[in-house]
């Protein structure tokens, strides 16, 4: 699906750019993901902003106004709103509040904690963020599934190995070429996810895209080289 | 439009005893009994812990009624630990206790649990780790937070963990639950089951509705599922099920073993695939009539008396006209199929 400029149409750069933010809802975040394992076009739109994000990120931040709080409390009082509504749970300060606020409320920690601080250099930022004891764990973590991923598919290629000397030149042509595509699809979430250390968006990316693979590997492997365009592991096809 | 979000600030607290259903070791089982909801702990009293690795942890334990008149759909992603649902609670309310465990204290301060009330009727539980001024949804193998949660049974739930456990109870508008490396548990759930997994292990008990499971590693063992539809895809692993009584069974593995025991329902359709490993079916009762066609790398191992035998290609197709033939009796049909290994239909011996 694409424009006479040669964009993709499926989603604009405003849906994209929220997915990239974090803001869509979890059904609509899915939906991206794998429309972007598939269309090399919305894969580099997403990577180029995701590079933005990170970069934004590094950016001093301003300090908000010392009265900021006290205007939005003042705005909540005039609203009609439920009891519950007006609770600051716990009593330490944690906010609940209408859809404005709820942006105040998730960043209100982290402003906090940087009123604590003397402002630092977007570069001290960054490599704080980089030097983060954290950020490691969570890369690791994040290594260790994609390591388990990428053992399932050499499991899967073992078997191929017995299956495709059986195949037809063309089926092993048409194996080649679709398993080309998702290697390249692989290597555009990798990279994203390599550019944006910290952001889970690109290694979910990187594991749907995994996901794509195993998923036609193993219909490969029980449909011995005759597989549609779906992906999908086998239904009937065999039977006599 | 969200009508409301509320931050969990979570700073430190006294750690009070989790309750049973919360803390079983092993969630894949249907969860205990409900226990009654804990008193808030006293704040400023963080309490040292020892995590599994033996290394001293903090842990911070809260709960919450998150309101939720009128949801339809609850929401939780907790990539930091494990989720724990159970359709227990009151109508228009959410029962949350979220419990922190880090090894400092700096840490603990860093985790959080957020809930957001959608305009849709949609409610989202999530939890973050502040990075470099930024919440972000991350998996952390030395500090977690875990999530219990009594939802109203008529609420849709979708749940994902990293490599947390996932599991579901007593609900009754179906449960999607995604995971990549925990083991996944559902019990006692109506309405449609979805779950995707990498590794881990997924175990389903008493499910009315149907049924559609993706996994990659691990084993996955099904008892008492009774609907539309079981459809459930495996890389690496067994299936085992008992007691299915959908009308369509699809149980599809690559490299582990089948084994289906039960009944064999008229009209059904049953498709057993494994590529490597044995599919064995074992009828356990008075099986229907069924049309088989069965492939598989050596010959086919039968305890019932089939008949109409014929090779079509590599397929073997037979009928089996049941004990005492009901003329009425639609017949269901059985695909049994292993590359490598082999096919079983064997009977149960009556206790």
């Amino acid at each position: 699906m694409a424009d006479p400029a040669g964009h993709c149409t499926a989603y604009s750069i405003e849906k994209l750019s929220a997915f990239v933010d974090g803001d869509l809802s979890a059904g609509d975040a899915q939906a991206v993901r794998a429309h972007g394992v598939g269309c090399p076009r919305c894969a580099a739109v997403l990577s180029d902003l995701s590079a933005l994000v990170s970069a934004a990120r590094g950016l001093d931040r301003p300090e908000p106004p010392p009265t900021l709080w006290a205007a939005v409390e003042g705005s909540m009082e005039r609203h009609d709103r439920p009891w519950w509504m007006a609770l600051r749970l716990f009593g330490t300060g944690a906010l609940a509040g209408a859809a404005a606020v709820s942006v105040v409320a998730l960043g209100l920690a982290s402003w906090r904690a940087h009123r604590a601080a003397a402002p630092a250099p977007a570069a001290v930022a960054i490599a704080a963020v980089a030097t983060d004891p954290l950020l490691a764990e969570a890369e690791a973590e994040f290594a260790r599934a994609a390591a388990a991923y990428e053992g399932s598919i050499e499991k899967l290629r073992g078997l191929l190995a017995r299956e495709e000397p059986r195949w037809s030149a063309e089926e092993r042509a048409l194996y080649a070429e679709r398993l080309v595509q998702l290697d390249e699809a692989i290597a555009r979430s990798r990279d994203l996810a390599r550019r944006s250390p910290g952001d889970s968006t690109g290694n979910e990316q990187l594991f749907a895209a995994y996901q794509q693979k195993i998923t036609f590997l193993a219909a490969a492997v029980h449909r011995g080289g005759t597989w549609g365009e779906d992906g999908r592991p086998p239904r009937n096809e065999g039977s006599p | 439009m969200i009508r409301a979000a509320g931050l969990l600030a979570l700073s430190v607290g006294l750690t009070a005893a989790t309750p049973a259903w919360a803390a079983d070791p092993n969630p894949p089982n249907p969860p205990n009994p409900p226990n009654p909801p804990n008193p808030p702990n006293p704040p400023n009293s963080p309490n040292a812990a020892s995590s599994g690795a033996g290394e001293a942890q903090l842990v911070d334990r809260r709960e919450i009624i998150v309101p939720a008149r009128g949801a339809e759909m609850v929401r939780i992603e907790n990539l930091l630990g494990r989720v724990g649902i159970r359709g227990t609670a009151r109508p228009g309310e959410i029962h949350v206790v979220a419990e922190k465990r880090a090894p400092s204290a700096e840490i603990l301060g860093r985790l959080r649990v957020h809930y957001t009330s959608f305009e849709s009727g949609e409610v989202q539980i999530d939890t973050r780790v502040e990075l470099g001024g930024r919440e972000r949804s991350l998996p952390l193998a030395g500090s977690g937070v875990d999530l219990w949660l009594e939802v109203p049974p008529d609420v849709a739930v979708e749940a994902k963990t990293f490599g947390g456990d996932v599991s579901a109870s007593g609900l009754r508008a179906g449960a999607k639950l995604e995971t990549t490396g925990g083991r996944i548990g559902i019990s006692d759930v109506r309405g449609g089951v979805v779950t995707h997994q990498l590794r881990g292990g997924q175990r389903l008990a008493a499910i009315e509705g149907d049924v559609d499971l993706d996994g990659v590693e691990g084993d996955m063992d099904l008892k008492n599922l009774g609907g539309g539809r079981v459809d459930a895809r495996l890389v690496d692993g067994s299936i085992h099920a008992d007691d299915i009584r959908d009308d369509l069974v699809r149980l599809v593995t690559t490299t582990g073993q089948i084994v289906l025991i039960g009944v064999i329902r008229p009209s059904a359709h049953y498709d057993l695939r494994s590529y490597a490993g044995d599919v064995r079916v074992v009828s356990s009762g008075e099986s229907a009539p069924f049309e088989l066609r069965a492939r598989s790398a050596t010959p086919l191992d039968t305890a019932l008396a089939l008949r109409g035998s014929r090779r079509d290609g590599e397929w073997l197709r037979a009928e089996y006209v049941g004990r005492r033939p009901a003329p009425r009796t639609h017949a269901a049909l059985l695909e049994l199929s292993s590359a490598l290994g082999g096919v079983v239909i064997q009977v149960q011996p009556r206790e």
